[in-house]
């Protein structure tokens, strides 16, 4: 399990990372575990040790004290291993270690500045190397608020592939523009100057790279920040072929957004 | 010998699964055309709002939100006891978002409500195909201060269905306690409140531990939440104070929704 560390312009990227178990039942490790941080220059990913933990501990990284070439991508993934990781590693550790299933095994993972701070219960697997995404996004507020759509991908592989992420307005179907995104980053998009009104449920779709998206919303007195993901159509319904579901939502959508 | 401790440490292993994992964290509604639906918390008062962004759900599990039937949903509303306060029907606008503004609707009868459900008029669940349910897990905004910005939070629990007119609670409740850890270090200067929801049939008592001074788990005085009720526990942190807290109680998924409040600014996530 691999817990995101994220870098957007004008914000400082947190991660903090706490060794409790989120239950009593569950992989109740108390090992000391060393904290790697991973990121992909393209060819391999690239491995430093930050820290080790003691079970209980607390540990906070931030962006604003690790060096440019690490978040590169805007994007770095920490590690928790009982094993000494090479320096330049072909594919990412496929071992858990702080790994539980109910609930996740989740840390906090947000963004701050000097007046606020904002954040959700981070965990990520790596993501199949190619993958689609589609997805409803409520988030964009209006007023005196920045929004950004963040997409983080993180993929077995370190290799960067780039592609497009497509926006339509779901209710008409119309298409609305598209922006480039990549593997194994977060990207940043400003979503303000596309014109969407407070009625409408933009679609984003992207054919071959899969990520999490979340709206960041960001007031422009710096005062308040809003950080929230959007969840894969499964999250519709409850019971039955979830995935089966999921699969037929999206080539309805897809098929009804690409064949125009 | 070895080989008796490890089949004794397998036994107990085995014996402790059984006992602890869950097979039905949420029940399955016995009528096959029930919704489902979270119970989102309300927060209304001097220093909040509460919106929820309305889709229109099978819209987009058909792949087209734009239809020519209007599409309706019932919200219902309930105090921090779980008692029903009564419901408001709506109609969604021929749009594809419908903000609701909660604070609207939270007067009279319906001032007292803590929480809400979201029902969708929808009775086709046979059209999903494998035993699924049409399910509202959908964002809530708050909003703090008049900060002009939300905070989002998706549903935390599948909490009741609609059967009918009859509000059926769906969480599970096990024999032996559990505890759940918030995943979160809590940092002062804050104050963090936790709101919890009951989404079995029997009241549950939640006990809260805080880790802090002193370096041990100390046990904070309990509370009580009846059946589909809420309840707020907050810490209130100064500078330099951090503290982990969990919780134990008898639900198998004891998650609240947090919310930490730091001078005009807050933050909202789902343990």
């Amino acid at each position: 399990m691999f817990f995101p560390l994220m870098k957007t312009d004008g914000l400082t990227g947190f991660l903090d990372l706490l060794y409790e178990g989120p239950n009593n039942w569950e992989n109740r490790i108390k090992k000391r575990v060393a904290i790697y941080i991973i990121w992909s220059d393209g060819k391999v990913w690239n491995t430093k040790k930050l820290t080790e933990l003691n079970h209980g501990a607390y540990f906070r990284v931030s962006t604003g004290e690790l060096d440019q070439e690490i978040m590169r991508n805007n994007l770095a993934i920490v590690y928790p291993t009982f094993e000494m990781l090479e320096t330049r590693l072909s594919a990412l550790p496929s071992k858990k270690i702080w790994f539980a299933e109910i609930p996740a095994w989740r840390n906090t993972a947000g963004f701050y500045n000097e007046y606020a701070q904002v954040s959700y219960q981070a965990d990520i697997e790596p993501l199949p190397q190619k993958a689609s995404l589609l997805t409803f996004h409520p988030f964009i507020q209006f007023g005196d608020v920045i929004n950004n759509l963040l997409v983080l991908n993180v993929t077995k592989s370190p290799e960067i592939k780039k592609d497009s992420i497509k926006f339509f307005n779901s209710y008409d179907k119309s298409y609305v523009g598209e922006v480039e995104i990549q593997t194994n980053t977060l990207t940043t998009i400003p979503l303000d100057k596309y014109g969407f009104k407070p009625t409408d449920l933009p679609i984003f779709y992207s054919a071959n790279i899969a990520g999490i998206p979340f709206g960041l919303g960001i007031a422009k007195s710096g005062k308040m920040l809003s950080l929230e993901h959007t969840h894969p159509p499964a999250s519709l319904v409850l019971f039955g072929d979830r995935r089966g579901v999921q699969g037929k939502i999206k080539k309805e959508w897809i098929d009804r957004l690409v064949s125009q | 010998m070895t080989d008796i401790v490890h089949s004794l440490s397998g036994v107990k292993r085995k014996l402790k699964f059984g006992i602890f994992i869950p097979r039905k964290i949420t029940l399955r509604p016995k009528n096959s055309k029930a919704v489902i639906s979270d119970l989102f918390p309300i927060r209304n008062d001097e220093d909040w709002k509460t919106e929820f962004e309305l889709l229109n759900v099978p819209g987009l599990i058909r792949g087209n939100n734009n239809t020519i039937i209007d599409h309706s949903v019932t919200l219902y509303f309930f105090n921090d006891n779980g008692n029903l306060l009564g419901n408001k029907h709506i109609f969604m606008n021929s749009t594809g978002r419908q903000t609701i503004k909660l604070s609207e609707f939270l007067k009279n009868d319906l001032s007292k409500a803590k929480t809400f459900a979201l029902f969708h008029d929808y009775d086709n669940n046979i059209l999903l195909g494998g035993g699924s349910f049409l399910a509202e897990r959908g964002y809530t905004g708050y909003e703090y201060k008049n900060s002009g910005v939300k905070g989002y939070v998706h549903g935390n629990l599948d909490a009741v269905a609609l059967s009918g007119t009859r509000v059926q609670p769906l969480g599970n409740k096990s024999f032996i306690a559990r505890t759940y850890t918030v995943q979160h270090q809590l940092i002062g200067p804050a104050k963090y409140e936790f709101i919890f929801t009951n989404p079995t049939s029997n009241e549950v008592v939640i006990k809260p531990l805080l880790f802090g001074i002193g370096n041990k788990w100390v046990v904070q005085k309990y509370f009580r939440i009846p059946s589909l009720g809420a309840r707020l526990y907050f810490v209130d942190l100064s500078k330099e104070d951090t503290y982990k807290v969990k919780f134990k109680s008898h639900l198998y998924l004891g998650r609240p929704v947090v919310f930490r409040t730091c001078n005009e600014s807050m933050d909202v996530f789902h343990g």
